[in-house]
């Protein structure tokens, strides 16, 4: 439980929130009380999803820990959320959808919103391996002086 | 060396801490630390600090004055025998149950002395703290892995994998401007 970092879980929730905005522009007929329950619904989806990440990854041995097993398990947690996210949004809504067609722009929105988040994190760690550059290659040349 | 102008209580904390890193105090001073809200002697260089910032004054102490002990070689002690280790040869440093051992390439040596010590003395050299009990020295560390909770494995030259917790991960950024 102590490896779980809380702050993670609350940028799951405001990355809830922000897709819960982001897809309001997807259906212009919601009304106002709706939109908010979206939003909320969305944010508390975004932590709950977080807190689960959180637990689950904190099991993970640290002896796994490779670039190429972090993204691929970091895509595989995304994928399979994504799919609940999605099959339970299925569920809930599909009464009011005349044709599954229109659940698609949801989804896409959805799996673009993932992808750059994961090649925001791939950047993110070549820009690591450079800063270290970098730094070793700053710290050679002052005790080099 | 250094002239204490502070309050009974700093001046004692100072005087445990300067202790500590073999710096003297009040014997033909050259510079002055000054807590503010004390007098600030005109005639010679003072450090006005607040109180409650005095262990970064010792720390500016060590890493800029001090200059002599255990800054360019250590003693490390291994199979019986004392060898003197530069710091660029040190891997990382871990406590044990009575010591702090110091990891080369080959060799694992017991040091006196606390990490917090060589943390302070050796910042400047590449050492970061990576988790309660490990020292790593940036310049050994070939790739750094993120990985979840926070958290960064730093991949050593010699292959070795050390964990950086999610507690000093944020140093680790800020270090490398991550």
């Amino acid at each position: 439980m102590e490896k779980i970092h809380i702050q993670n879980i609350i940028k799951s929730f405001f990355l809830g929130i922000f897709i819960g905005i982001v897809l309001q522009f997807n259906d212009i007929e919601l009304t106002g009380s709706d939109r908010i329950l979206l939003v909320l619904s969305s944010g508390m989806m975004g932590l709950s999803i977080g807190f689960v990440t959180e637990w689950i990854t904190s099991k993970i041995p640290i002896s796994l820990a490779k670039p190429l097993n972090y993204f691929l398990i970091n895509n595989m947690i995304a994928l399979i959320v994504t799919t609940c996210i999605m099959l339970f949004a299925l569920a809930t809504i599909r009464s009011e959808l005349n044709n599954i067609s229109e659940f698609l722009p949801i989804l896409g929105i959805v799996l673009v919103i993932v992808f750059v988040a994961n090649l925001g994190d791939y950047i993110l760690f070549l820009r690591a391996q450079s800063k270290l550059k970098i730094y070793k290659g700053k710290l050679k040349e002052k005790v080099s002086k | 060396m250094i002239q204490l102008v502070c309050s009974s209580k700093v001046s004692e904390k100072l005087k445990v801490e300067l202790s500590k890193y073999q710096l003297d105090y009040n014997i033909e001073y050259e510079l002055i630390l000054v807590e503010r809200g004390h007098e600030v002697p005109s005639d010679k260089l003072c450090v006005v600090f607040d109180a409650i910032d005095y262990m970064d004054v010792v720390k500016l102490l060590v890493s800029g004055i001090q200059k002599n002990i255990h800054k360019d070689t250590v003693t490390g002690f291994s199979d019986n025998k004392y060898i003197v280790i530069e710091p660029k040869d040190i891997l990382y440093l871990e406590t044990n149950s009575d010591c702090i051992v110091a990891h080369t390439l080959s060799h694992t040596y017991s040091m006196k002395e606390t990490l917090q010590y060589y943390e302070t003395l050796w910042i400047e050299r590449g050492f970061v703290r990576a988790n309660k009990s490990q020292l790593i020295n940036l310049m050994h560390v070939k790739e750094i892995i993120p990985w979840f909770n926070s958290r960064y494995i730093l991949r050593m030259v010699s292959g070795l994998e050390l964990e950086v917790s999610k507690m000093y991960s944020k140093r680790l950024r800020s270090t490398l401007k991550m």
